[in-house]
Order: structure tokens, then C-alpha cells, then sequence
């Protein structure tokens, strides 16, 4: 699957197109050959990943290209069996433990433990290679902001333990949810979303090079729809072209499913305030659950639309409502609630304001 | 040791090794000798804010203790490290009872590392623990709450408070550091930026210093401290407070999780920002205060940061 | 090996001519109907099974590698093992039946030891190993019996490890429909229609050519003269130990048994021996029975649930009756928050519908829309739902909040609901549709398809795969299209939003939901079909919530 995104994913340190800074910094970390743990945060599609696998390269050779998918099975000590798969080459293995819900805490410990005791095979096999030896494997864990608290605390255990066979590169979107421990014995580096110019610029070098013409209005127009995200520009690039070529600059960027349908969503609970309505909304956010999309987002894409429809002087209020219920909804386990709640909440204060607006008019 | 002496992390590399190195915890340290000199030592409780030396403390004195049989006496445990009392109970009965006791002191040391993460129930448990070994083991708790360990635990111990260490003693320490490994960021403002950042933990500033040197080999400059510290520019967050409009404000946080910094990291700052901000009003300043704490609350148990942050934002335009 | 139960033949003449009399036996086996006439099931079912052995077993023989096998579906008591059993005796087939392991030896010390054990320390792999075993030998070398007779093999238990792992079950039949020599008979208890789903998914049906046969509850008309035929019966074999039961015990029976044979049989024989006197003096004292004291009856006899049925807790609350005066007086400035007393108590109505707290706050939930009359009322019910929610899973070592969740959500609910003027509400109650583990096992597929691509389901669902089904890249490979086409469309969506109602003596089965020990339920319960039957017709008007 050739999309542009994985096509002109810059894979050396030298070739990454924004944050050049932090290239350089990271080519220095590695130079000694060796690596801290690191902590690499910062929002979706800013290049977490294009620059942790640069990094690895700059450290063990084009090797930790070749991918292979592995499926890795641990037991619990109720004797229940968990099975996660692995993405992984000779020198790093990347696991996403949250996949696995509440046993996570087993997965990081026994997955580091394995690597600590099968390391001195890896040792061995990478002597081959000339020049570059190293004593430890890369360990790539995404989603650690999802992980358990107990997960946690576990991960922050083997950290320690087994420095000296493994390092952790830790990926998440935000460290707030990380705990202390683990962020104090961590080299944070912090991935900021791109500008708005620069993803321009990434999206015109990838015209250039499938010698395509892009209007640069429609080059700015994806950049704002992208919120910074660029693997999501450059899937819309892709996208547009797909849908109609040559482009035309006034040509519509083409939004995932998901976001139209909570626009609508959103402009239904705008126009009718009834329990009816609400009964249809609820159905609409049960559709936008069963499609996977995560509740937290559902949440905030509603917020945000709602938001650009609402009067100022009830906006506060209803970001309140909002956090209170998406608080709560973390808390809880059953989204559509919390959910139906504040869609609920929201009609309620609509309503009231309009009368009140009516009124005064009156 | 496999691992090169240059990747020792420096925190523990320049722990103090004697009681008398112990930077600036004067008090403590007196009383510390006299238990030296007497030979005897009460179980032990240590508090105060991270980075202050109270593991290096105990582990100094243990080491004027024992010398070199410095590991066979002393068992570091973290309480969250072992989950669970039985394991704790284990291995502390597995270590009261190892060979004899040779040499001038009779008792062995336990340290329990962030006991006040301990459960009550553990500590219950622990209490009866310490009391079934006092003839052989000592036990030094640390923690940074003193609150948060249960009061029979709490009068079985002598305790002690590690104060904040001052600024110049800090400095003085840094450079030294940056002295011995050739760092090139020696000026005391430099050095008092770092230990600003770091908020007076000794811990975090050697640590910062380490990762910044790793990183730029010829010069650190304030800027790379910043971003390993991973803090905000004072004027993104002078910005967030000062902006009169809702929706100006709900787009700048927006932008601000766009840029990857950290929720909690903005409320700490933001906290230093609203306490020093003398022309606001103290009830707005405390419905702030009140909003930031919701705000970390929610953010710690998993809500959205966004949703999170902008509420904040309706609180921040309405105390204008 | 396996101790092969002798034919059905045998079992069934014997126990029905030398034990007749015996008192141990319950009136299940007692009764047992011996010939096709007495069946209470409906004759096209009887024809169905017939004709597929005759099609398979007795014309000719099957193709090498193509042993036929044939599934009966059904709820409990609708009589799928005794059509088969009676029909089998009919044609002269041998049963061979295969037995868990546990149950074959349980009689042994040993046996008994597994037992106290719990199941689970049965070691799984020899259980699927015994399975094996029996499936092929069992088939393919002759017993020492009935040497002539044709035979088929019976499988009524299923390995619970297979529905862990329907794969290895999938294979077996496979293996068994290559090799197997005799035709393989399941028997499904269907109570969960994923439990059928998962071991018998339709491209699995359809490459074997599995013939399906379901039967439903059984039609309250036959069940009244199969009832019939039994006390006639009973009352020659009994004698003095026998009570002729009231019209209206039959009755009652029949009501509450919802199509359920075998349960209606135990209930009568409860009702005529021995405690026929209580419920005598019950009828007695009432002669002149309503209908909503019938009902009552039926619910004292011990009914398939044994208190309230959903339908009606839901009721209850939803309609939250109140009482017409006030009793406590609030002053002025609270007048807003009062209320007569409610006629019933929230926590009483909970208990007494024995389903758990999970599916009662999710069926109110998804009903209570109905019943806003605001959207003021909407938001502040609403509000209970989240903040029970909320309660329910604030961890709690002492437990007390488990319980007080529920009463939170229904209390705050009931307080909240305002009647809606002039809308009269239509009675039924639907069941969410949406299924938390479908979506959970959706997300793991996505993940296992697009690894290479992303480690996060929020990543991968929020862009690349929309994006990626735009695009369309020419080498994806089915198994990514099919999760594709699953996840992107939001809005040409094929989730059912027409939601299943629920019926007045529907009953759910939350087995599935237990055993995986989710919070989530909806995969474990299926709404049983209406019996048809005039009887079970439904109607709003007599349901009293009062």
C-alpha cells in the first residue's frame, strides 16, 4: 500500500522538513552511539513516528527498515492468555500494549522481559555488521497517556531494571497523563504540529514529484482543513487527486466520514431542541461509536461545532457542561451516556436562552 | 558494569557519598552525627519537597556506617516498586534474618523510597512489620508528604524535614558538576534559570543538565533547557492569561495542544502567573485557583485536554 | 475413549417400559412422548428432520467426504433432542452421543474432585482432544451394537473452549464432514443467537452445507394438550400421591412457561405433588381470580422469571407512578421539588427483576427518551444516567456504591420525568442495538489489518482509513477492504437503527455477558420470538402499572 504518505516519509534525520533544530539535536543524542529513554509527545500527524525511525536509523543502519509483523503471546498469572501483535525488526519492536486493555501492566513487563533474556542473541547477530554494535534494543511504545496507572508504575519498574538491554522510546500525544516517575527518567521531545507553511511547502514537494499541478489555493485550503495534522494533508492531497484531476483551486477538501457526520450531527442539535431530536441524536452518536471513532474525539469535534453556533454569552457555560461530562465519561463506562447527557444539557440551555432572548425582545 | 562510566546518570554519579557532603540539610545532619557517634539510630522518617536530598542522606549515612559492607546492610525498597505488602513483609523477613550480624553495628537498614504512595492498608501492616524486627532492622521511610503516612507509622519514627534547598548552595553545587564534566553553561544567572525551571529540585536540575549536554555538545543555551524541561515561553502563557475573548482564547488552546505542550505544565505556570498577578481580584483569583484544580483533577483522571483546557479559558475571560 | 451411550432406541423403550413406575423419575423422563403423534411440537418440524434423513441417511448413501451434518436450534424446551430421539426410533437410526468429559466421569471419585474444582481445571486441550477422538472414531469404526442399524452422531454439548476458539471448531467439522462416516446431528440450545453466530457463522454453513432447523417455543395451544395428555396420564400412573390440578394452575402453567415444555412439565409436577395444597388454598381464596390476580398466580408457581419481567420494572419506573397527595409539604421557596410519594420503591422494583444493574441502566436508558416530556426533563434524566455511570464505576472497596448507583439513576429519574402533555406513549420497549464488544472486536481487526500503517485504532480510524478508502490503492488485500467497508462509512451506515422491541415476557439471557465478564451486554441476549398462538398476543391495554 503505496500512499504518498508512506512514499515521502522523509527516513534520515537530515531530510526532515521542519523542526531542523531538533534533527540535529537528535543526530548528536545518537552519536555517542548510545540512547537515553525517550519520551516523544505531541499531537496527532506532526511526525512523532517519521522521527523516532530516523533516529533509529541514524543508530542502527537501514536495518530497522525491514518490518516484520509478529504476533507475541504472554499469560497471565490466572493463566489467561493475551495475544498482541508486534511490529518489529532486529533491532527495535514496537507495541502498542493498550490494545490490550487492562492486562497492559502484563504485556510491558513480560515483552521487556523476553527482550532482556533473548538480548544477547541480538548482540551477537548485529557484531556481524562491521561498525555498528550495540548492547540493547529498541523498545517503541505508543499510546503510553493510554496505558493503566498500574501499567505505569510497572513500566517505570523495568525501566530500570533492564536498562541495560533495552531502551524505551515512549510516544503519546500528550504527558499529562503520564505519570512523574516515568517522565522524570525520560528525555522528553516535544513533536509540535507543523505550521500551516510548512505543510504547503511538504505538499508542493510531493506535487513536484509525482509531477502533479497544484493550485496554491487548494495547497493552503488542505493545510487549513489539516489543523496541523500533515499525514492527514497528505492523505487529503491524495485524496483530491483521486477524486478529480487536474485540480481546480476552488475544488473541495474531501473530510473524513466521521467529521461530516458529527458537523450534522451538530447542526441537528442547532435546529431542534425536543426530546425527539435528542432521541435521533442519540442515534447518531451510537452510529459514530459502532464506526470505532473513539468517544473523546466524538466529543471534542461536537464541542468544537457547537461551539462555532453558539451565542457568546452561553458559550462558557456550555464548554462547563462539556467538561464536566466528558470528565465523566473517562471516568465511566458507558460513553453514550455521558454523551446523550450533555447533547441533552445542551438543548436544555439553547432552549432557555431563547426564551430569554425572546423575552427580552418582548 | 557493562554500562560506560559516561552513561552513569550524573544524579547518581555526584551523589554525596558521606553524610558531611550532604549539601545544606544542616540540621538534619547534626542530629545525624550524633546518632553516628552514639551508635545507635531510631527508625527513621524523611520528608520534604523531591530533589532535596533525602535519599542521598540516608544512603550517605549508611555508607559512614557500614563502609564496605554497605550492601550487605542496607535494602533499598520502593514501596510502589513491589506491589503489595506480603512482598515487602517477604522480603524484609528474608533480609532480618540473613548470617549474622558481624561488626560494630548490630542492625541492618531498610529503605522504603515514596512510602507515602503506600496504601493505608499496607502501612498498617508495615507498622507491625517494623515492630516484629526493631531488634535487628531500622527502617527509614521517605516521602514527600508527611500527611500521607498513617500516625502509628508516624510516632514510631524520628522525623525529619528536608527543606528546599537554597539557590547559591544549589549553584555552587551545579557548577561544580559542570565543572568536573565539562559543560559549557557556567554563569550563576544561567545556573539560576535552570534551578528556576526545575523548581529547586536538586534531581531534576542534574538531570536536565545531563540531557542538555548530551544533546548540544558545544553550547547549551537557556533555549535547550526550556525544551528538555519541556516548559512553556512565559509569553504563551502571559497570552493565555491575558486574552479577553472566549473564542480568541478557545483557538489558542486549541493551537497550544497543537504544539505538543503539556496540560499540567501549563497550569503550574499558570498558577505562578495568577499568584504573582497583584491587580486581580481575590475572589476571581480564587474562583481561577479553584477552576485550575478541576482542571488538573480531570486532566489526571484521562479527560480531554482540550475540552478541559477551554473550559479553564471560559473561567480565564471571565475573571477579566 | 469415550463411554458411547447406548441407542436412543434402548434408552427411550426402557425407561419408558421397565421404570415407568418408579418414583424416582421426574415427570420429564416419565412422560416422554414415545411416538411422532405425541410429539407437542409442530408437525413440520417432525417432517423437516424426517426428511432430511431420509434424504441422508436411508435413500442413499452420501458422497465420500461429504458427511452431511445437521444443526437443530432452539430455545430450551422446545424439544429438539426428543423429536429427534422419537424420530430416530421411528427409522430404526442408532445415536451415539458424545459427553463432556466431566459429565462421563463425575460418578468417579476423581470426577467429583474436578467438579469441586470448577470446570475450568479440566485441562482444556484434552477436552478438545476426547472430542476429536469420539467425533472420528465414533463414526468410523461400528459399535458392538446394532450392527445393521444406521447410525448418525449426536452432539449436544459443545465444548465451551470452542466458543473461545471457533476456528478449532470450524476445523473439526470440517475434518469430520472429509472423513466421518455417519451423519453428525448438533444440537444447539439457543438462548444467545451469537453463540449460533459464532460456532456456526453462515460462510461456515454455507461451505459445509450445514442444514439448519430451528424450532421455536411451543405454541400454547400444543402445550395445553400435551399438559393435558400428562395429568391424564399422571393421575392413572400416581394414584392417591397425585392432585388434580386447577384449570386455572394449568392455565397458569402455560402462561409462564413461555413455550418452555420441559419447564412447564416440572411445574406441574411441582403443582401436583405435594405442594398442590398451598397453591389450592391460594386459588381458593380468590375464586373469583382476575386477570391480574392470575397473573399473580402465575409468578408464585415459580415462573421462568421468577419475579417481574423487564417489560414491567421498565414500566414501573418509566411511568414512575406517584401517589394524588403530598404528604411531606416543602416550603415555598422549594415548591419546585415536590412530589407525592412514588406507588412503588425504585430499589424493591430492581431487585425483584433479577437482571443485573448493567442491562436495567441501559434498557431505561434506552427507553426513557420516550418519556421526556422536555427537553428541561431530558437533560436533567439525562444528567442521572452520566452521574450513575459515574458512581458505578468509582472504584469502592466496601462496595456500598454499587448498589446506590442504581438507585441514583432510577431515583434521580423518576423525580425528573415530566409526563409529556398530550402525547400518550406507546408501550413497547426496545433494546439498544449497539454492541460494544461487535465494535471492540472491530477495533482489533482494524488494527491486526493496518499494523503496518499504525499502532492506533484512534489514529488509523480518525484518518488513514478514510482516507485510504478514497484513495483506493490498488493493492489492499481483502481482509482490509472488508474492514474498511466496516468502519469509514459513517453516514451510508448499515447499523440497524430500527431497534427490536421488547415484549412483556421477554426474558434476557445475560449467560455470555457473565462469562466474559464485560460490562457491556448486548451480544448475550436475544429477544425470544412472540409463541404464536393467540394467547401471546400482545396488547397494551392490559398491562397495569399500577
Amino acid at each position: 500500500m503505496a500512499l504518498y504518505v508512506d512514499k515521502y516519509r522523509p527516513k534520515d534525520l537530515e531530510k526532515l522538513d521542519y523542526h531542523k533544530k531538533q534533527a540535529s539535536w537528535l543526530k548528536g543524542l545518537v552519536n555517542g552511539g548510545d540512547l537515553p529513554h525517550l519520551l516523544v509527545y505531541g499531537p496527532s500527524g506532526a511526525g512523532k513516528k517519521t522521527r523516532i525511525m530516523a533516529t533509529l536509523k541514524e543508530l542502527f543502519g537501514s536495518g530497522v527498515e525491514r518490518l516484520r509483523i509478529e504476533q507475541q503471546v504472554f499469560t497471565t498469572q490466572s493463566k489467561k492468555k493475551i495475544e498482541i501483535r508486534t511490529l518489529s525488526s532486529n533491532y527495535h519492536i514496537e507495541v502498542n500494549p493498550s490494545d490490550v486493555g487492562i492486562q497492559d501492566r502484563v504485556v510491558i513487563q513480560e515483552l521487556l522481559k523476553n527482550i532482556a533474556q533473548t538480548q544477547n542473541v541480538a548482540v551477537t547477530a548485529v557484531q556481524d555488521d562491521k561498525e555498528r554494535k550495540k548492547a540493547f534494543k529498541v523498545v517503541i511504545l505508543t499510546e503510553v497517556d493510554r496505558l493503566s496507572r498500574d501499567a505505569q508504575h510497572a513500566l517505570r519498574r523495568t525501566m530500570e531494571k533492564y536498562m541495560q538491554s533495552c531502551r524505551l522510546i515512549l510516544v503519546c500525544n500528550s504527558t499529562t497523563k503520564v505519570i512523574p516517575a516515568i517522565r522524570s527518567r525520560c528525555l522528553g521531545i516535544r513533536v509540535p504540529a507543523p505550521s500551516s507553511s510548512e505543510i504547503v511547502g511538504i505538499l508542493n514537494y510531493i506535487a513536484k514529484k509525482e509531477s502533479l499541478n497544484l493550485p496554491q489555493e487548494l495547497a493552503q485550503k488542505i493545510a487549513q482543513s489539516s489543523t496541523g495534522n500533515l499525514r492527514k494533508a497528505i492523505l487529503m492531497l491524495e485524496a483530491c487527486r483521486v477524486k478529480q484531476y487536474p485540480f481546480s483551486a476552488d475544488q473541495d477538501v474531501i473530510l473524513p466520514d466521521w467529521e461530516i457526520y458529527i458537523r450534522d450531527t451538530a447542526n441537528e442539535i442547532i435546529k431542534e431542541q425536543t426530546p425527539q431530536k435528542l432521541f435521533d441524536v442519540r442515534q447518531r452518536l451510537y452510529e459514530l461509536l459502532s464506526h470505532l471513532v473513539p468517544p473523546q474525539l466524538i466529543f471534542e469535534e461536537l464541542l468544537q461545532r457547537l461551539l462555532e453556533k453558539t451565542d457568546d454569552s452561553i458559550k462558557g457555560r456550555i464548554i462547563a457542561e462539556a467538561a464536566l461530562y466528558e470528565h465523566r465519561m473517562h471516568l465511566g463506562s458507558k460513553p453514550i451516556f455521558h454523551l446523550e447527557g450533555f447533547v441533552a444539557k445542551y438543548m436544555a440551555v439553547y432552549c432557555e436562552y431563547q426564551e430569554e432572548a425572546a423575552a427580552m425582545f418582548d | 558494569m557493562v554500562r560506560a562510566e559516561k552513561d552513569l546518570p550524573w544524579v547518581e554519579k555526584y551523589r554525596p557519598r558521606t553524610v558531611d557532603d550532604v549539601a545544606s540539610q544542616d540540621e538534619v545532619v547534626s542530629v545525624l552525627k550524633k546518632c553516628l557517634q552514639s551508635g545507635d539510630l531510631p527508625h527513621l522518617l524523611f520528608f520534604g519537597p523531591p530533589g532535596t536530598g533525602k535519599t542521598s542522606t540516608i544512603l550517605a549515612l549508611a555508607r559512614d556506617l557500614y563502609g564496605n559492607e554497605f550492601r550487605q546492610k542496607v535494602l533499598e525498597l520502593n514501596a510502589s516498586d513491589e506491589r503489595g505488602i506480603s512482598v515487602i513483609r517477604e522480603k524484609v523477613k528474608n533480609f532480618s534474618q540473613m548470617t549474622a550480624n558481624q561488626g560494630k553495628i548490630r542492625y541492618r537498614i531498610v529503605i522504603l523510597d515514596e512510602a507515602d504512595s503506600m496504601t493505608r492498608d499496607a502501612q498498617t501492616a508495615l507498622r507491625r512489620t517494623m515492630e516484629k524486627y526493631t531488634k535487628t532492622t531500622r527502617f527509614c521511610l521517605i516521602c514527600n508528604y508527611v500527611t500521607k503516612i498513617i500516625p502509628p507509622l508516624n510516632s514510631r519514627c524520628s522525623k525529619f524535614r528536608f527543606r528546599p534547598l537554597p539557590t547559591d548552595v544549589l549553584v555552587n553545587k551545579l557548577d561544580e558538576i559542570c565543572t568536573k564534566e565539562n559543560v559549557n553553561f557556567r554563569g550563576s544567572d544561567d545556573l539560576k534559570f535552570l534551578i528556576e525551571l526545575a523548581e529547586g529540585d536538586m534531581r531534576r536540575a542534574v538531570t536536565l543538565l545531563q540531557s542538555a549536554h548530551r544533546i548540544s555538545a558545544e553550547k547549551i543555551t537557556r533555549e535547550d533547557i526550556r525544551n528538555i524541561a519541556g516548559v512553556i515561553p512565559d509569553n504563551v502563557v502571559e497570552q493565555i492569561y491575558t486574552e479577553p475573548v472566549l473564542d480568541r482564547l478557545t483557538k489558542r488552546m486549541r493551537d497550544f495542544v497543537r504544539e505538543g505542550y503539556s496540560g499540567d505544565q501549563l497550569l503550574t505556570q499558570l498558577l505562578q502567573m495568577i499568584i504573582a498577578d497583584e491587580r486581580i481580584e481575590d475572589t476571581k483569583r480564587a474562583a481561577l485557583l479553584e477552576k485550575l484544580a478541576i482542571v488538573e483533577h480531570r486532566m489526571k483522571d484521562g479527560a480531554s485536554e482540550l475540552i478541559s483546557l477551554q473550559d479553564l479559558a471560559a473561567t480565564i475571560v471571565s475573571s477579566h | 475413549m469415550a463411554k458411547i451411550s447406548l441407542g436412543m432406541k434402548r434408552k427411550a423403550t426402557e425407561s419408558s417400559n421397565l421404570e415407568r413406575n418408579s418414583e424416582a423419575q421426574s415427570w420429564i423422563d416419565r412422560f416422554a412422548p414415545q411416538s411422532k403423534e405425541k410429539l407437542a411440537v409442530h408437525k413440520k418440524k417432525i417432517e423437516e428432520v424426517e426428511s432430511w434423513f431420509a434424504r441422508n441417511l436411508i435413500s442413499k448413501k452420501f458422497e465420500k467426504g461429504k458427511a452431511p451434518i445437521l444443526l437443530l436450534v432452539g430455545p430450551t424446551g422446545s424439544g429438539k433432542t426428543t423429536s429427534l430421539r422419537v424420530v430416530a426410533q421411528d427409522l430404526d437410526i442408532h445415536i451415539k452421543e458424545w459427553l463432556h468429559p466431566i459429565t462421563q466421569e463425575s460418578n468417579t471419585a476423581q470426577g467429583s474432585a474436578w467438579r469441586e474444582g470448577g470446570q475450568q481445571d479440566y485441562p482444556k486441550e484434552s477436552v478438545v482432544e476426547h472430542f476429536m477422538d469420539f467425533i472420528f472414531q465414533g463414526s468410523r469404526y461400528n459399535s458392538l451394537f446394532d450392527n445393521d442399524s444406521q447410525r448418525i452422531i449426536l452432539l449436544e454439548e459443545i465444548p465451551s473452549i470452542f466458543l473461545r476458539k471457533p476456528e478449532e471448531f470450524h476445523e473439526a467439522l470440517r475434518r469430520y464432514q472429509a472423513f466421518g462416516r455417519c451423519p453428525l446431528v448438533i444440537i444447539l440450545c439457543e438462548t444467545s443467537s451469537s453463540r449460533e453466530f459464532k460456532l456456526f457463522p453462515p460462510e461456515i454453513k454455507r461451505e459445509l452445507q450445514i442444514h439448519t432447523i430451528s424450532f421455536n417455543p411451543i405454541a400454547n395451544t400444543l402445550l395445553h394438550k400435551a399438559i393435558r395428555d400428562i395429568i391424564i396420564e399422571a393421575s392413572k400412573v400416581c394414584g392417591k400421591n397425585f392432585t388434580h390440578p386447577m384449570d386455572s394452575v394449568v392455565e397458569s402453567v402455560v402462561q409462564s412457561c413461555q413455550g418452555d415444555l420441559r419447564l412447564a412439565v416440572n411445574l406441574l409436577e411441582m403443582n401436583c405433588m405435594g405442594t398442590a395444597k398451598k397453591l389450592a388454598n391460594f386459588e381458593k381464596k380468590k375464586p373469583k381470580a382476575t386477570k391480574k390476580d392470575s397473573k399473580a398466580a402465575t409468578t408464585g408457581i415459580g415462573a421462568k422469571d421468577s419475579s417481574l419481567y423487564l417489560f414491567h420494572s421498565l414500566g414501573k419506573i418509566l411511568y414512575s407512578k406517584r401517589e394524588d397527595k403530598i404528604i411531606h409539604e416543602l416550603p415555598q421557596h422549594l415548591k419546585l421539588y415536590e412530589r407525592p410519594p412514588t406507588k412503588e420503591v425504585p430499589e424493591e422494583v430492581f431487585e425483584r427483576t433479577c437482571v443485573s444493574q448493567d442491562l436495567f441502566t441501559r434498557m431505561l436508558e434506552n427507553n426513557a427518551v420516550n418519556f421526556y416530556g422536555s427537553v428541561k426533563s431530558a437533560s436533567n434524566c439525562a444528567e442521572f444516567f452520566s452521574l450513575g455511570d459515574h458512581v458505578n464505576a468509582t472504584w469502592d472497596p466496601s462496595g456500598v456504591l454499587d448498589s446506590l448507583a442504581i438507585s441514583v439513576t432510577m431515583r434521580g429519574l423518576m423525580f425528573h420525568l415530566e409526563k409529556a402533555k398530550g402525547k400518550t406513549h406507546f408501550g413497547t420497549f426496545k433494546k439498544p442495538t449497539y454492541d460494544r464488544r461487535k465494535t471492540d472486536d472491530l477495533a482489533l481487526q482494524v488494527r491486526h489489518e493496518f499494523l503496518m500503517h499504525g499502532t492506533s485504532t484512534e489514529m488509523l480510524v480518525s484518518d488513514i482509513l478514510p482516507y485510504t478508502f478514497i484513495i483506493r490503492p490498488p493493492d489492499l488485500s481483502q481482509g482490509q477492504w472488508d474492514v474498511l467497508n466496516q468502519c469509514v462509512l459513517v453516514r451510508k451506515s448499515q447499523m440497524n437503527t430500527r431497534q427490536i422491541e421488547i415484549s412483556e415476557k421477554d426474558v434476557f439471557d445475560e449467560d455470555d455477558e457473565v462469562r466474559v465478564g464485560e460490562t457491556d451486554f448486548e451480544a448475550g441476549e436475544k429477544v425470544l420470538e412472540t409463541v404464536s398462538g393467540a394467547a401471546e398476543e400482545f396488547e397494551i391495554e392490559e398491562i397495569d402499572f399500577n
